[in-house]
């Protein structure tokens, strides 16, 4: 920065090493809150109750079978395998369907392309309660209610505007010569897609696909509504009916272990993809 | 360029599919049952009852009490969600170092699991026996503020929000930033020869220049306010408390049938029927935001 040469230059920097010093102090405060109470819950989690209950973690050591106990008699790790697979099947099928949809929609010109991009942005704002009462129906009729396929399905469905918001955009980036040259070579439209555009869109379809998994990871909606029995549960339903239960279990330190239980996959995430998580939802804020 | 047919087919097919299973269908049936007695999720019968679903639903103090509620939560989350927001914005336009340590930091917790979350709040934090709060107002002497009881009836809809406000501030902070990002920097620097400081140039440039991440934004925390569920019925696991029943959560009380007024024979219809006043709430605001928010064209670089 030039150097300012008229009077009062010295308060005015003064003033500048005031404010930022300001700001060096809340972020640093906001900081150290964020990770003091994500580090407590850490501790207690290999803690004992009693010891969280007297503030004096760790005093009798490490106490790893809080998390044996959480996954095997609150049977989180049912739960943990329970989301894996509603997560990971439905993440394919996502892509699947959003993928070649979002293709032609962002690259070439027909009649009702507009109507239905705009459907499925208008999608993003309706109420979960508008379409759960005649969707529950139908799940009953197709015995679907309480089902590993019937949690997927709903989902699937329910990802695909967002994807297809996501990759549109992304698709509609690439240069225009790249299928007419595919085309050339011999490629049919389809093959063109296959072979071309889907390798090209891979970093578009990873982030939409951590988004997605962070958003299904953390549903809770859904599975409310769809998987709630002992056996089918997802992680996050399994939480709260431990943490209900609290008043009978009173086993605190295995309900911490379990926070850590649910949280830590996504934290783990973030801690290698925070860059591009971020810059992910930057993307929106763009196409604004 | 055009595209074959059977690719248009094919490609489109699954996804429209996928569309009009889940939301064409039960949006147009969930209309139809608002007008409906439904007496059960299955084998039920249904029969006309004209607007009295919606009647009955608006004079009842139990569905009225949630809007209160959430106008509350879209008034002052809000307030405190775009204030942080800019608050850290500003902040960030001192010319702080280590800025994606920090914006990680802000907005790590989204990436956390609503029920961790809220468990983490009700169970930790705000705990009135080994809480956070507690355990640090007493360290530093503020024993009248370590006494209070954050998840007792008066306070918890204020605590919730606290909860809610940390948890989700990174969210908007990070995309009110990336629209801060892409304004020219020579405008500032023009500002700054001509004296202005921090905070004026924040108003007279940051500011306007935003309209359009501010209309989305707006648009964005309208419409999750109105649907405002996970967060508040996982706060409070064991009882849902009035204090901080959203419109959402009595819906789906009324649907599901874990109150005493749900599950009678006329409460899937009113639960059909407050439904679609939800989405009319989401499409009035959304249009009423848009035009307030209006793009407009003339502002110049």
């Amino acid at each position: 920065m030039p150097e300012l040469t008229r009077r009062g230059d010295f308060y005015f920097r003064a003033r500048r090493w005031l404010v930022r010093g300001f700001a060096y102090f809340v972020l640093a405060a906001w900081t150290v809150f964020a990770f003091y109470a994500v580090g407590w819950i850490l501790l207690s989690s290999i803690s004992t109750t009693r010891e969280i209950f007297s503030n004096t973690l760790l005093r009798s050591g490490i106490h790893v079978e809080n998390y044996v106990k959480a996954l095997t008699t609150h049977s989180m790790g049912r739960y943990f395998i329970n989301s894996c697979v509603y997560v990971a099947i439905s993440l394919v099928f996502i892509v699947l369907i959003a993928g070649p949809a979002a293709y032609v929609l962002s690259r070439f010109e027909f009649s009702g392309r507009k109507v239905i991009q705009l459907l499925f942005v208008a999608a993003l704002g309706v109420p979960g309660m508008m379409i759960t009462i005649p969707l529950f129906m139908v799940f009953i009729r197709l015995n679907l209610v309480g089902t590993t396929l019937g949690l997927i399905i709903v989902y699937v469905c329910t990802s695909i505007p967002f994807t297809l918001y996501f990759l549109t955009g992304f698709f509609g980036s690439l240069p225009r010569e790249l299928e007419e040259s595919a085309r050339m070579d011999g490629c049919t439209d389809i093959g063109a897609f296959w072979r071309i555009m889907l390798p090209l869109a891979q970093p578009a379809i990873v982030t939409t696909t951590i988004f997605n998994f962070i958003g299904l990871w953390n549903e809770y909606f859904w599975a409310l509504i769809m998987v709630n029995s002992p056996t089918r549960r997802t992680l996050a339903l399994g939480l709260q009916y431990l943490v209900q239960s609290m008043r009978y279990t009173g086993d605190w330190a295995g309900m911490f272990a379990s926070v850590v239980i649910v949280f830590l996959p996504t934290l783990i995430l973030y801690l290698f993809l925070s860059e591009k998580i971020i810059a992910g939802i930057t993307v929106g804020a763009v196409k604004a | 360029m055009k595209a074959s047919r059977r690719m248009l087919f094919l490609f489109l097919t699954p996804a429209l599919l996928a569309y009009v299973f889940i939301y064409v269908y039960p949006t147009l049936q969930t209309v139809y049952f608002s007008f409906h007695r439904v007496t059960a999720f299955a084998g039920g019968q249904i029969e006309f009852r004209g607007l009295r679903n919606y009647v009955e639903l608006v004079r009842n103090p139990l569905f009225q009490e949630p809007f209160v509620i959430i106008l509350k939560w879209w008034f002052f989350g809000g307030a405190a969600l775009f204030g942080g927001a800019f608050f850290f914005t500003v902040l960030f336009m001192t010319g702080v170092r280590f800025k994606s340590f920090w914006r990680a930091v802000l907005y790590g917790p989204n990436l956390i699991n609503v029920v961790a979350m809220t468990t983490m709040w009700s169970q930790y934090i705000y705990s009135s026996r080994y809480g956070l709060l507690k355990t640090f107002f007493e360290a530093v002497g503020l024993h009248s503020l370590a006494r209070i009881q954050w998840t007792s009836m008066d306070m918890l809809l204020r605590s919730v929000l606290i909860a809610y406000v940390w948890g989700s501030v990174g969210y908007f902070f990070v995309f009110i930033m990336s629209g801060v990002e892409r304004i020219p920097t020579d405008l500032y620097e023009a500002a700054r020869i001509d004296g202005a400081n921090t905070v004026q140039a924040f108003f007279r440039i940051t500011l306007p220049l935003l309209r359009d991440v501010l209309r989305v934004a707006t648009v964005m925390w309208s419409i999750t306010a109105i649907n405002m569920f996970a967060f508040p019925k996982t706060f409070t696991p064991v009882a849902m408390p009035r204090q901080t029943t959203t419109p959402a959560i009595y819906l789906y009380q009324l649907a599901f049938g874990t109150t005493t007024e749900g599950a009678g024979e006329f409460a899937l219809g009113k639960a059909a029927a407050g439904s679609c006043l939800l989405l009319i709430l989401v499409i009035v605001v959304a249009a009423v935001i848009g035009q307030l928010l209006k793009e407009r064209r003339e502002v110049e670089y």
